[in-house]
């Protein structure tokens, strides 16, 4: 896992009145902690074989109020890499957290649906034991191409909230028009796709942005009101489909339908305000397939909302410090009458 | 007849669906089932074992030579060739409920 952590971690819950409903050990994924600092480091300008298979350090960051056992964050770090150790919020153990709440649900220590607050803890470890592994990484054949942000000649568009720490990301009127679209021709049943492009360095800036270039139809899924399937043979088509085209485009990611005109069920004079899912969110499901299939920090997931009275509206999310975050992103160029409305 | 095997396979490489996480695995004995060899390559990999319920989620390893999925009981020296490269692919949900 290329992670070195000196530290066990437990996790205590707290219920809304601060009572303590109890502590448990917490197993805590570093991997996107890990892919932060590779991300950094390859902004940097650090070459994509090192930068992408660079080994990451867990620091702890000590609770000023509680003191140490009670953590206030966590320190990450790509070795050999430069830069320097990044600090990551106590929300990077909001899922371990989650985890043992359930656990504690189940057996009547919380209610459901109760409110509580958590308070992760380090100990320090007698020894690090290293993983056992039976392969070696292999850097990716990711390559960055050389781009110039200022020679767009479409208008570009900032669409949402734009992070300092997200890295620019570039998408055509078109791709958005066609998962719109697609969309549309899907009422009811969630449908969605691949993001594919490029990781490009500004040559002026010296900035690393991603291009996409387009979305490709994802194909052998099972869809439902509230559930994509992406099955294997989908992964096969969208890697066959890159082959084909011979652009050395990557997989950036997925884009995936929320039909939310079917699954409002807000009462008529909330509606005409707009359903809070149409502004897009990303579920659990969608969390764990972006970690599973897309946990470089630089992929991104888009989620397309058909809404009532208006057009389709996206919403991008993405890695930032290790947690999956909505960002914005750049559209290229106008959408067209049909999707604007 | 059958042929020596008893070397195993020398070198295999594996990735991700997405192709952007990859490891070198340096020997595989040939008796080794496929779905050892999977359960070693998921977990050198990082990748997830589970779905947002908890449930386990399904991986499909897929003989990049052959273009075809390979079956967990088979034997890795009779599928599987040194310098294979073998891709691990879930099923996997997106999904709306929130």
């Amino acid at each position: 896992m290329a992670i070195r952590d000196g530290h066990h971690y437990a996790i205590e819950i707290l219920r809304a009145d601060g009572t303590e409903a109890g502590q448990r050990a917490a197993s805590v994924d570093w991997a996107p902690a890990r892919e932060w600092v590779r991300w950094l480091a390859l902004r940097r300008g650090v070459a994509p074989a090192e930068a992408l298979l660079a080994e990451a350090r867990i620091g702890a960051v000590w609770a000023a109020d509680l003191g140490a056992p009670y953590l206030a964050g966590v320190t990450v770090e790509a070795l050999g890499a430069g830069g320097v150790p990044e600090v990551l919020p106590i929300e990077y153990f909001s899922d371990a957290a989650q985890a043992i709440a359930r656990e504690m649900v189940g057996e009547g220590r919380l209610e459901n649906g109760e409110t509580f607050r958590y308070r992760p803890m380090a100990f320090a470890r007698a020894e690090e034991v290293p993983p056992v592994r039976h392969s070696s990484a292999k850097a990716p054949p990711i390559v960055i191409g050389t781009g110039a942000l200022r020679e767009v000649a479409d208008p570009v568009v900032a669409e949402g909230d734009q992070d300092p720490d997200d890295a620019r990301v570039l998408i055509p009127a078109e791709v958005l028009e066609e998962t719109a679209a697609l969309t549309l021709a899907h009422a009811g049943v969630e449908t969605g796709g691949i993001l594919i492009g490029h990781l490009q360095r500004d040559e002026t800036a010296a900035e690393l942005y991603l291009e996409v270039t387009a979305q490709i139809p994802a194909r052998h899924t099972e869809g439902s009101l509230t559930k994509l399937t992406f099955t294997p043979e989908t992964w096969s088509d969208a890697r066959a489909a890159i082959a084909l085209r011979r652009r050395g485009e990557i997989q950036l990611g997925t884009w995936h339908s929320h039909p939310v005109k079917a699954m409002c069920q807000c009462p008529e004079e909330k509606r005409r305000n707009g359903c809070p899912l149409g502004r897009g969110f990303f579920s659990a499901d969608d969390r764990v397939l972006h970690r599973t299939v897309f946990s470089r920090a630089f992929n991104v997931g888009l989620v397309v909302s058909d809404i009532r009275d208006a057009p389709p509206s996206f919403a991008l999310f993405g890695w930032r410090r290790g947690l999956i975050e909505r960002r914005g992103f750049h559209r290229i160029g106008a959408m067209s009458d049909a999707v604007v409305g | 007849m059958r042929m020596d095997d008893s070397a195993g396979i020398q070198l295999l490489e594996v990735s991700d669906a997405s192709g952007q996480n990859w490891i070198t695995v340096d020997r595989v004995d040939a008796d080794t089932p496929v779905s050892e060899l999977v359960d070693r390559a998921l977990a050198d990999l990082g990748l997830n074992l589970e779905d947002s319920q908890g449930r386990a989620l399904s991986y499909q390893a897929r003989l990049e030579r052959e273009g075809r999925a390979l079956n967990g009981a088979e034997r890795a020296a009779d599928v599987l060739r040194s310098g294979d490269r073998v891709t691990l692919q879930p099923s996997i949900d997106a999904g709306s409920e929130a």
